[in-house]
């Protein structure tokens, strides 16, 4: 089992589905009422880490200490690293959302439906919105790492992969290719 | 009821809101298209998170079951299952869009004779095989920035390698061995296909692989005799390029990746051909009639239609890297603690949903994988670990210390009942004694120390030492090994009738190692019925007229297991099917 998928809130043994509790009248009257309490002052504090960190702290908060380098790993994976570059990217840098899918999970939360948060489909992160900042393209990506030729992890036969399958996120990196075969003796940075 | 079913099917593809109108109709209920949409991964998931039929399911978020039941031309009814967490998380990128896509949104329309769609080894040997007669136009389409295939070997019965190799099989045989393997849960007739005539698509192979440039040849290659009793004939064709390294060939699969490249650049140079990558198809179109008259592709100017007139080819792949999916349509304890051996991320089952949308056939679930044993916590022990010795050479315990079957049945068997133990098989290990690590120990040992600093592989000088490392009962452990050193000093396994060879070692010399042993996953190999010529059938068994399908998105050759005591029906499958899909759709057959 992978490293990020240890982190969720889902059990490992086999467990029956957690029961739906329909709240969703309260649920919604209660975010109606943070919003108004939140104000304008809320607009800017929910495009920030905190904000991700603190409403949904019961399951986001790992995520939150790893992004901030706190966390047991120090800050495994490409969150904290991120964190600390010279553009101190943010969670929204490459978790896109908009306000309207940040109060759905909310929601969510505050429902009690923890899984519901709807970050399965961002587990993996669009390789474009990596290569916006890193190279533009994956075959300009490529050359940068053409030095590690003819094990360049970013050309080779499989074709292009998520750069979420080996780079990831909120844990230590994953050497996909020599988890099959051999790749040259590389070892993968961060 | 079934003419109603066709009938809606039908009208399903009309566009506007006949869509929504038909899966009320059937009596699926109102369905979020937002939420279908999110369920796939296509959109960026806003306010879904209590939309209906969205739940949490083991271990990868959330997922939209409606989708996986409300595709069905007909109705659907659950079976209840453990909600297992899986290790199955790769996640590719899903092209298929069950929404209505306005004309407006239709860039441009093109005209062609056939449409392919996949350029794996079915695709390109599909796009080949219709384009062998020039007068027919052929657009082969391609999601991936590169077709993709992982294997060395086919299955074949029959044709000119077989007879070089004097390896002669008889057909009705091999066919029913392919039938007991499904215990004869399939329509008879595509395995009569690949009986009778995956020997002429092995030798029309051959003729593409010398219009091409790799230098590629195939021969009859000899395997060990059945493995533990089951009976079975030897299938297998392997491959052989001078241009090939070592790598290449020792590599699991490697020569897959170059075989389908070669078949690629052939289809590239032929002037009715035109290949594109990086071209998603998204949807089917079905006319009034029935017919499936073309599809919608998209590439990075955006929508655009493909009239086919003769017909369109699903090569999709399986679904294994579509997690949701895999999900819905496959066995828990297949995927709970597998390990994916397959790093093709292009298998996402749009073929399967393209053709469910428009009123196909589809195996009965839970699906057939193609699972093996040699799974580590995260992939699989691959051959050139040079660690064989152990993972191979060793006995398999569970987490009692007992064993639990014969380390000589077939892969698939070995991975089946890796799954069968507790958490399945979460906690099985292989144990062996210095003795297996082959001739050279110290080496062996060498290689195994990454393993051992990952906390999957662990050492001792005592069994007993071992048993506490492994987490299992020490005296279990002593004693299956005794029991077990004395089937081999006996030659006779008084428990799981172990063929015992000279090759069999007992466990002996310390230090004893246990390496953790897991099933992987190589692909998923149901899909949408077929009829003997590849083309998809719809609930009546009646011919979808112009849609074809073959390779891992077809259907009604395996069911319950993937039998890799039969050698290469997958990739044999592939050739053959795509072969006669490709020549079937060229002739407007």
């Amino acid at each position: 089992m992978s490293e990020e998928m240890k982190n969720t809130a889902t059990p490992k043994e086999p467990t029956l589905a957690p029961k739906k509790r329909r709240r969703a009248p309260i649920v919604a009257a209660i975010v109606v009422a943070v919003l108004v309490v939140a104000g304008i002052g809320g607009w800017v504090w929910h495009e920030t880490p905190s904000f991700c960190g603190t409403m949904c702290h019961d399951t986001m908060g790992e995520h939150l200490a790893n992004y901030e380098g706190t966390d047991a790993s120090g800050g495994a994976g490409l969150a904290h690293l991120h964190a600390v570059s010279s553009d101190a990217t943010t969670c929204l840098g490459c978790h896109e959302a908009d306000f309207e899918s940040q109060i759905a999970e909310l929601q969510a939360q505050m429902s009690g439906n923890y899984g519901d948060l709807t970050l399965g489909g961002r587990y993996y992160v669009d390789n474009q919105l990596c290569l916006d900042c890193h190279e533009g393209t994956y075959d300009a990506l490529a050359e940068t790492t053409s030095h590690l030729d003819p094990y360049n992890p970013h050309k080779q036969p499989h074709g292009q992969m998520n750069c979420n399958e080996c780079h990831k996120g909120h844990a230590a990196q994953v050497d996909v290719c020599g988890q099959c075969h051999d790749n040259g003796g590389q070892q993968m940075q961060a | 009821m079934t003419d109603e079913v066709n009938a809606r099917a039908a009208e399903s593809i009309k566009g506007g809101s006949t869509r929504r109108d038909f899966l009320m109709a059937a009596g699926l209920g109102a369905v979020s298209f937002a939420a279908l949409a999110g369920g796939l991964g296509l959109s960026g998931c806003a306010g879904q998170a209590q939309a209906a039929g969205q739940k949490t399911v083991g271990g990868i978020g959330v997922v939209d079951e409606n989708l996986f039941t409300d595709i069905y031309p007909v109705g659907t009814r659950f079976l209840p299952v453990v909600d297992a967490p899986t290790d199955m998380v790769r996640r590719g990128p899903v092209a298929f869009e069950l929404r209505d896509i306005a004309p407006s949104e239709i860039t441009r329309t093109e005209e062609c004779d056939v449409v392919v769609v996949g350029a794996g080894i079915t695709g390109s040997v599909a796009g080949l095989a219709a384009s062998d007669d020039p007068a027919t136009k052929v657009i082969v389409i391609e999601k991936m920035d590169v077709g993709r295939g992982i294997f060395e070997g086919m299955g074949v019965i029959g044709g000119r390698a077989m007879a070089e190799g004097e390896n002669e099989v008889d057909p009705a045989y091999m066919a029913d061995r392919m039938y007991h393997a499904a215990y004869y849960r399939v329509p008879s007739e595509p395995i009569q296909t690949w009986a009778h005539r995956s020997g002429e698509a092995a030798d029309w192979l051959q003729e593409k692989f010398d219009e091409g440039d790799m230098e590629i040849t195939t021969s009859f290659k000899k395997g060990n005799p059945s493995p533990h009793n089951f009976d079975v004939a030897q299938t297998e064709i392997t491959f052989h390029s001078p241009q090939w390294t070592d790598q290449t060939t020792k590599n699991a699969g490697g020569m897959g990746i170059y075989i389908v490249k070669d078949l690629c650049n052939t289809l590239s140079k032929r002037s009715n051909v035109e290949l594109r990558y990086n071209n998603p198809a998204v949807q089917l179109i079905r006319d009034g009639e029935g017919c499936v008259t073309g599809l919608i592709a998209k590439d990075d100017q955006g929508y655009y239609q493909i009239n086919a007139n003769n017909g369109v080819i699903l090569a999709t792949g399986g679904y294994d890297a579509n997690p949701d999916m895999m999900k819905a349509w496959c066995r828990p304890e297949d995927i709970a603690n597998s390990a994916s051996w397959c790093p093709t991320l292009g298998t996402t089952g749009d073929g399967h949903l393209m053709g469910l949308a428009v009123g196909a056939q589809m195996d009965p679930v839970p699906h057939a994988v193609m699972n093996f044993n040699w799974g580590s916590p995260d992939a699989f022990y691959a051959g050139g670990f040079g660690i064989s010795g152990l993972v191979s050479g060793g006995i398999m315990v569970n987490e009692k210390g007992r064993r639990f079957c014969s380390e000589s049945l077939p892969f698939q068997a070995r991975g089946n009942a890796i799954s069968a133990q507790r958490h399945y098989g979460a906690d099985c290990w292989t144990v062996g004694g210095t003795n297996v690590l082959g001739a050279d120990p110290a080496a062996t040992r060498e290689k195994l120390q990454p393993f051992i600093d990952k906390g999957w592989c662990v050492e001792a000088e005592s069994l007993e030492d071992l048993a506490a490392k492994m987490d299992v009962p020490a005296e279990n452990l002593v004693e299956t090994v005794e029991r077990y050193n004395g089937f081999i000093a006996n030659q006779k396994d008084e428990d799981f009738n172990r063929p015992i060879t000279a090759a069999n070692k007992p466990v002996e010399e310390a230090p004893f190692y246990a390496i953790r042993h897991q099933q992987s996953i190589l692909a998923t190999v149901s899909g949408l019925v077929v009829d003997g010529e590849c083309r998809v059938l719809d609930y009546d068994n009646e011919v979808i007229p112009g849609l074809y399908a073959a390779g891992c998105a077809s259907g009604g050759f395996f069911s319950g297991n993937y039998p890799r005591h039969i050698f290469g029906p997958s990739i044999g499958r592939c050739v053959c099917f795509g072969y006669v899909s490709g020549q079937n759709a060229s002739r407007g057959l």
